[in-house]
């Protein structure tokens, strides 16, 4: 119950995450945000991830908490890669305009 | 032309990825199912059932063995946890008479120490033996290649976390249906995303291993490794006989004395040396599903009188450090929550790997002479990747239907179920070779995905414990060892249609552009 709860909460802090990055908003906020509107989604985000610490913390003690936390986050952070997958319609806008060229090197 | 450090290390990723990834995609997919092995076990021995006490079931494990081997040396007991059903046992027999087979020497118990009369199988055990010691290979070689692979893992982690230009600016992209681009989405998602047990678990692994890989702080300050591990992991010296029989003291009251000075926890393997004798001792071992490090401490007690005789004394800072490590890799102490979460982060890094392989050739495939007719390294790679990453799928599925469909009194069963992984795995293999390599992924896949379909069908068919009885009952470990099968059957499906689409979509495409000209002159 806790971990599903734990990731509940992983999942919401990701999802914060995403709507402050401009590229996402589309998807996630339905428009671009404000400047000072992304931040406080970048601050909220980031409470929530340390909020999840704690939670695991309290639950499973420190040691079994860090590693837990981990594992949240992960499947947080996923849960967030799949939703924009499945609802995201403008996810690729932003990286549309851009070139596809890929990020590794020459080989 | 100096090229530049991200350059370099590109080149490095490519490169250490690629040439032992084969191996490595095989040693993250079994490891990862290796954390449900006692749960494999127990699905592949459908003619076990229940939850058996460990006290119970020891002193049941006891009563076996005075009668089975009365003047044995020594006696080990693995007393059931709370994940597995069985008691294992085996025994050192007297004097040095040469071992004959296994089951001569050892024995699965029951609940109240009888011995079981279920189908035989390696279990869950394989999978996690497979994950480094591999199959038909001398273990020492395998141990040393899975080594190399790990150490090339490592590098790959870190030389790729340099390499990826946008970790967080690409921290949530997963594009669909654009060719390379969506391959590396779906490289860095899966990597980027559990980066932390990506690399504990490639150094943690490495430690499981290391005085094997690094034998030279031993070899510089011992005799010989076997001094070290005596002075580290102290075992009770041997004591001759006395020749004076004595019966055993309650082994219960003993564990319940260990398990009162580890506060609590369990007892996960007795020793009894001398059993019978006057100068019998019963050395107990902390379970290792009770704290993270995995050597847990022993306490040792006298056989005859249960008297406290010795513990184990508490561990450097350097051992304590390995026995975390170990722990951490083998999750041992996970409960189901973690246990899942580790698993969830071990597919992660099994498509993480699997992706990384195709995205090898799906890079250099636009960029060959001739697309129909790719140089020889290429074709290898490409064939290679189906044999890995489809075959072993339908390899593990086989094992599974082996484990249902082969005659319960075959002889040297167990092996033949292991022997059908591979005989899965290798027709896989020839089939990818002899088939154009598009054709070969889709055909590949699909029968991966039509074989795990087909193992809760197998299941219901030859077993009473299938899908609508065991909801029934409530036991979800069948239920969700058929449910992982049908979602490991919905997922290598879902990977056979996006491989058979690629063709026809671009032939519409085309089809369509042709439209488009005709229109427009």
């Amino acid at each position: 119950m806790i971990d599903l709860f734990a990731t509940l909460l992983a999942l919401c802090g990701f999802a914060l995450l995403s709507i402050s990055m401009p590229r996402h908003q589309a998807d996630m906020a339905g428009g671009k945000l404000a400047p000072a509107a992304s931040r406080r989604a970048r601050v909220g985000g980031y409470a929530l991830l340390f909020a999840v610490l704690v939670l695991d913390g309290f639950a499973f003690g420190a040691a079994y908490g860090a590693i837990a936390w981990f594992g949240h986050l992960s499947i947080g952070a996923w849960s967030v890669v799949a939703w924009l997958c499945v609802c995201g319609r403008g996810t690729n806008s932003a990286s549309k305009k851009k070139s596809t060229t890929p990020t590794r090197g020459e080989n | 032309m100096k090229e530049s450090l991200r350059q370099s290390m590109a080149w490095l990723h490519t490169w250490t990825g690629l040439l032992l990834g084969w191996l490595l995609f095989a040693m993250f997919a079994t490891g990862t199912a290796a954390y449900f092995q006692d749960e494999i076990t127990r699905w592949m021995q459908p003619e076990v059932a229940g939850r058996p006490d460990p006290v119970v079931a020891t002193e049941g494990a006891v009563r076996f063995l005075q009668t089975t081997a009365p003047d044995a040396k020594r006696w080990f007991i693995t007393p059931p946890n709370s994940r597995s059903a069985t008691t294992q046992v085996f025994w050192q027999p007297e004097g040095d008479r040469p071992r004959g087979s296994r089951r001569d020497t050892s024995a699965t118990l029951d609940g109240q120490g009888h011995r079981i009369e279920a189908r035989e199988t390696r279990g869950g055990t394989f999978l996690y033996r497979f994950h480094f010691d591999l199959h038909y290979l001398p273990v020492i070689w395998a141990r040393y290649m899975v080594g190399i692979a790990a150490m090339f893992m490592l590098i790959a982690i870190l030389s790729g976390v340099i390499t990826h230009k946008k970790i967080f600016a690409d921290f949530f992209m997963l594009r669909f249906g654009k060719g390379q681009r969506s391959w590396l989405d779906a490289h860095n998602v899966t990597a980027v995303l559990a980066l932390p047990f990506h690399l504990m678990i490639t150094f943690t692994g490495l430690v499981t291993l290391a005085t094997l890989y690094m034998p030279w702080g031993i070899a510089a300050n011992y005799a010989s490794p076997d001094s070290f591990f005596e002075a580290v992991f102290a075992r009770s010296d041997e004591v001759e006989r006395s020749g004076k029989a004595a019966p055993l003291a309650p082994v219960g009251a003993m564990m319940r004395t260990a398990s009162a000075e580890w506060h609590g926890a369990g007892v996960g393997f007795l020793s009894v040396s001398n059993p019978g004798d006057a100068t019998a001792t019963v050395s107990l071992t902390r379970a290792p599903e009770d704290a993270i490090g995995s050597r847990g401490p022993a306490l040792t007690l006298d056989g005859t009188t249960g008297r406290r005789l010795d513990a184990s004394v508490s561990k450097g800072a350097a051992l304590e450090t390995e026995s975390v490590m170990i722990g951490l890799h083998a999750g041992r102490f996970a409960e189901w929550g973690l246990r899942w979460l580790y698993f969830l982060s071990g597919v992660g890094g099994t498509i993480m790997v699997g992706s990384g392989l195709v995205l090898w050739t799906v890079k250099r495939r636009t960029r060959l002479p001739d697309p129909e007719r790719p140089h020889f390294g290429f074709r290898l790679v490409e064939r290679l990747n189906v044999a890995a990453i489809a075959g072993l799928g339908a390899g593990l599925a086989s094992y599974f239907l082996a484990n249902r469909l082969l005659p319960l009194r075959m002889e040297a069963r167990a092996d033949w179920e292991v022997h059908s992984l591979f005989i899965a795995w290798v027709a896989v293999l020839i089939w990818a070779l002899v088939r154009p390599a598009q054709r070969a992924w889709i055909e590949a896949l699909a029968l991966a995905a039509l074989l795990f379909a087909a193992v809760p069908f197998v299941n219901a068919l030859t077993t009473p414990r299938n899908l609508f009885a065991s909801l029934v009952a409530g036991d979800w470990l069948f239920v969700a060892f058929d449910a992982v099968m049908l979602l490991l059957a919905a997922g290598f499906g879902w990977a056979a249609r996006k491989a058979a689409r690629p063709r026809s979509a671009r032939v519409k495409r085309r089809a369509s552009q042709a439209q488009e000209t005709v229109v427009a002159a």
